[in-house]
C-alpha cells in the first residue's frame, strides 16, 4: 500500500496544481466586493488536498517501503479491467435507456451484468433481465406516478 | 405540546404505518444479504420518496435503516458472515450458538436486543434533541464554523485508517460541492459551461453511486476470484433453522431477557453515547458493547462459545446508535454518520433544513419522526419475529442475480432522482471515484460528510467574514468557537500520537 500511496500523493498534488493554478481561477468568476471571491473555498480545498497529500508522500516515501509490502498493489490490471467492463456496460445501459426507453435499458444492463457476473442460465437471465425492469416500470410509472425515459 | 400532540397523531396515520413496515422489511431483507447495507438501500431509497409526504418519506427510510441494522444479524448468525460491518461482533457467540441448533433463539435474542437498544437510544434522542438546538440555536456563524471543522476532524480521523486520506476525502467532498452556482454571487462556478451542472452535484448521484454501486461492482470484483468459492461453500454451511427443534430452543424466555438486562443497559448505554459523536460509527459500538459485557462479566470464558450475553451486548449496543446518531443531525445540522447524510438529502428534497430551527419551523414533523422512530421498533419486533424464517431465506439469494438488478436500480434511482439521464452518466462518474476510493482507503464516508457540509461550511465562513470585516480571528476570539477549534488542534494531535506509537510498537 506504502508503493500506492506515494503514487496517489503525486496524483493528487499534480491534480491540486492544475486546479488552483489553471482550472479553478478560469471557471471562477472574479471576486466581488460583498463577500469572499467564489474561487476562495475551491482554492483552499485545493491547497489543503495538496499539503495533505505531500504529508502523505513523505510518510510513504520510497526509503521507508516494507520490502513485502510495497509489492502489493490495490489496483491491478485486472482490477482496471473489472471496472471498466462494468462501466461499459452501465453506459451501454444508459445509452439504450436514452434511446429505447426504460425497459429495454433495463434489459441491456441487467443480462450483460448477469454473464459477466458468471450467470449464464437463459431462464435465469430471461427473467431477471425482464422481470426486473418491468416490475419496477409497474411499480413507478403506476404505483408511484414516478416520470420515467 | 400542541406540537408534540399533533405529531404524535400524524405518525398513527394508517399510510405511514404500512411504508414504516414496508421500510423495515425492505431494510431487515437487505442487512441480511451479505454485501448489501442499510445506507446503500437508503441512497437508492431516497428518489422513491420525491412524491411521499415528508413524514412519511423521512418515516420509511429511518425504518429501513433500523430494519437494516438488524438485518445484518441474520446472515451473521446463520452463516457467520456478518451482513453488514456492525454485525461482525453478533458472529462471535451467534454462529456457535446456531451451531449448537439454537439459530432461532440467537435470532430473537439479536431482535430483542437490537429493538431494546433502539428504543433507548430514540428515548434519548427525544429527550435531549429540544434542550441541544435551544442552545445550538444561540450559536452564531463562527462556532458554526469551527464546529463543522471539529465535526470533520473528527470523522476524518475516525472513519478512516489514515488521519491524512481522511482529511483529503473531506476537503475533496467539500472541493467537490464547489460545483455550480457560487452562493453569493451567484455566478457559475466550475461548472465548464455544462447547463446540467448549474444546479450543482446532486447528492443522490454522490450518495448512490458511491454508496451503492461501488460497493456492488467491488463485491462483484471480489466473486469473480477469491471470494466465489469461499461464499458458496460457506453458503451450503448456513445453519438451517429447522422446525423439528423444542421450544425452549426457539424462544428467549422473559427470565433470560431479564438475564441479560444489565448486558443490555449497558450495551444500550455505550451505542448512545458512541451515536453521539459524529464519527466513531456503529461497528466500533458493538466491539465496545461487546467487549464491555464480557469483562463485566462473572463467566468470560463463555463469551464466544454461543452465549445469550454475547449477542445481547453487541446487537444492543449497534442499535443504539441509530437513534442517537440523529443527536447532531436534528440540533445541529451536521451529519454524524453517512444515513444520516443521505437523510439530509431526503430533508432538503421535502423543502425542510436539518438544524436547529427545525424545532420552530418544523416541530410538528420532528415529533411525528420521533413517534414514527418509536413505532418503528415495536414494528420490527413484530415484523421481525413473524418473518425471521423469510428473512433467513434471503442469504440464499444468489448473488449474481441479485447484483445485476441491484445495479439497474441504481441507475434508476439517479435517473428518479433529477429526471436527467445527465445524473446517471455523474452517478457512474461517483461509482468510479468511489470504486477507487474504496481500493486506495481513501474514506468515501468523509467524502460524502465534506460534501454535505460544504455548504454550510461556505455560508458560514461567509458570515463569520462579513460580520467580523474580513477579520478571520474572529473564530479565536469567541469563547466557543476558540474551544472547539483548541479541541480540534488537541484531538488530532492525539490520533497521530496515537498512530506514531503505535507504528513504533
Amino acid at each position: 500500500m506504502q508503493r500506492a500511496n506515494f503514487y496517489m500523493s503525486l496524483s493528487l498534488i499534480a491534480l491540486g496544481l492544475i486546479l488552483a493554478l489553471w482550472l479553478i481561477p478560469s471557471q471562477s468568476a472574479p471576486g466581488e466586493r460583498y463577500g469572499l471571491p467564489p474561487s476562495t473555498l475551491p482554492i483552499a480545498c485545493t491547497v489543503l488536498i495538496i499539503v495533505f497529500s505531500v504529508l502523505l508522500m513523505v510518510q510513504n516515501r520510497p526509503s521507508t517501503w516494507d520490502k513485502k509490502e510495497a509489492g502489493t498493489n490495490p489496483l491491478t490490471l485486472r482490477i482496471l479491467l473489472h471496472i471498466a467492463l462494468y462501466f461499459g456496460i452501465a453506459i451501454a445501459g444508459v445509452v439504450t435507456m436514452k434511446y429505447l426507453g426504460f425497459i429495454a435499458g433495463g434489459v441491456v444492463t441487467i443480462a450483460a451484468a448477469m454473464i459477466s457476473a458468471g450467470r449464464y442460465s437463459p431462464m435465469s437471465i430471461g427473467i431477471g433481465a425482464l422481470g426486473a425492469p418491468a416490475a419496477l416500470y409497474v411499480v413507478l410509472w403506476y404505483g408511484l406516478r414516478m416520470p420515467l425515459p | 405540546m400542541e406540537a408534540i400532540l399533533a405529531g404524535f397523531s400524524d405518525a398513527l396515520n394508517l399510510s405511514n404505518i404500512i411504508y414504516l413496515m414496508v421500510g423495515i422489511a425492505g431494510g431487515v431483507m437487505v442487512g441480511a444479504i451479505p454485501g448489501l447495507n442499510g445506507p446503500m438501500a437508503i441512497a437508492i431509497a431516497v428518489p422513491l420518496t420525491f412524491y411521499m409526504d415528508p413524514l412519511i418519506a423521512i418515516a420509511f427510510l429511518v425504518g429501513m435503516n433500523k430494519g437494516s441494522t438488524f438485518g445484518g444479524s441474520i446472515s451473521a448468525i446463520l452463516l457467520n458472515t456478518p451482513g453488514t460491518p456492525e454485525a461482525v461482533a453478533t458472529t462471535f457467540d451467534g454462529y456457535p450458538l446456531a451451531q449448537q441448533g439454537k439459530g432461532v433463539k440467537a435470532l430473537k435474542m439479536a431482535l430483542y436486543a437490537s429493538v431494546t437498544g433502539d428504543t433507548f437510544s430514540d428515548l434519548v434522542l427525544i429527550l435531549v434533541a429540544a434542550p441541544i438546538a435551544t442552545v445550538a440555536l444561540k450559536m452564531g456563524p463562527p462556532e458554526v464554523l469551527s464546529l463543522i471543522i471539529f465535526a470533520l476532524a473528527l470523522i476524518a480521523a475516525l472513519e478512516s485508517t489514515s488521519l491524512l486520506k481522511g482529511l483529503i476525502g473531506a476537503s475533496l467532498g467539500i472541493l467537490v460541492n464547489c460545483i455550480g452556482i457560487d452562493p453569493v454571487s451567484a455566478s457559475p462556478r466550475m461548472t465548464f459551461g455544462i447547463m446540467d451542472l448549474q444546479r450543482g452535484i446532486p447528492l443522490m448521484a454522490v450518495g448512490i453511486g458511491m454508496l451503492a454501486l461501488s460497493e456492488v461492482w467491488a463485491q462483484l470484483e471480489a466473486d469473480s476470484h477469491r471470494k466465489r468459492r469461499a461464499d458458496s461453500q460457506k453458503q451450503e454451511e448456513a445453519v438451517k433453522i429447522s422446525p423439528g427443534l423444542s421450544k425452549a430452543d426457539q424462544r428467549v424466555s422473559l427470565a433470560e431477557y431479564l438475564k441479560v438486562g444489565k448486558t443490555l443497559l449497558r450495551s444500550s448505554l455505550i451505542g448512545t453515547a458512541v451515536g453521539t459523536l459524529p464519527g466513531l460509527g456503529v461497528t466500533i459500538a458493538s466491539f465496545l458493547g461487546y467487549g464491555a459485557a464480557k469483562r463485566a462479566s462473572k463467566n468470560p470464558e463463555e463469551f464466544g462459545k454461543g452465549t445469550l450475553e454475547g449477542i445481547a451486548a453487541a446487537e444492543a449496543a449497534n442499535n443504539a446508535v441509530v437513534g442517537s446518531n440523529m443527536i447532531p443531525l436534528f440540533t445541529l445540522g451536521i451529519p454524524g454518520n453517512v444515513v444520516a447524510a443521505l437523510l439530509i438529502g431526503a430533508f432538503i428534497i421535502h423543502g425542510v433544513t436539518p438544524g436547529p430551527m427545525m424545532f420552530e419551523e418544523n416541530g410538528r414533523l420532528i415529533y411525528g419522526i420521533f413517534a414514527a422512530m418509536l413505532m418503528a421498533n415495536l414494528l420490527n419486533l413484530f415484523i421481525g419475529g413473524v418473518g425471521l424464517r423469510i428473512f433467513a431465506k434471503a442469504l440464499s439469494a444468489p448473488r449474481n442475480i441479485v447484483f445485476p438488478i441491484i445495479i439497474f436500480i441504481c441507475m434508476a434511482g439517479a435517473y428518479m432522482a433529477e429526471n436527467s439521464i445527465f445524473a446517471i452518466f455523474l452517478m457512474l462518474i461517483f461509482a468510479v471515484g468511489g470504486y477507487f476510493m474504496r481500493k486506495l482507503e481513501i474514506s468515501f464516508v468523509t467524502f460524502i460528510i465534506g460534501f454535505v457540509l460544504g455548504p454550510m461550511l461556505e455560508l458560514s465562513l461567509q458570515q463569520t467574514l462579513i460580520i467580523s470585516r474580513n477579520n478571520p480571528l474572529i473564530i479565536l476570539q469567541r469563547p466557543i468557537s476558540a474551544a472547539f477549534l483548541l479541541l480540534t488542534a488537541f484531538f488530532l494531535w492525539r490520533v497521530t500520537r496515537k498512530k506514531k506509537n503505535r507504528v513504533q510498537g
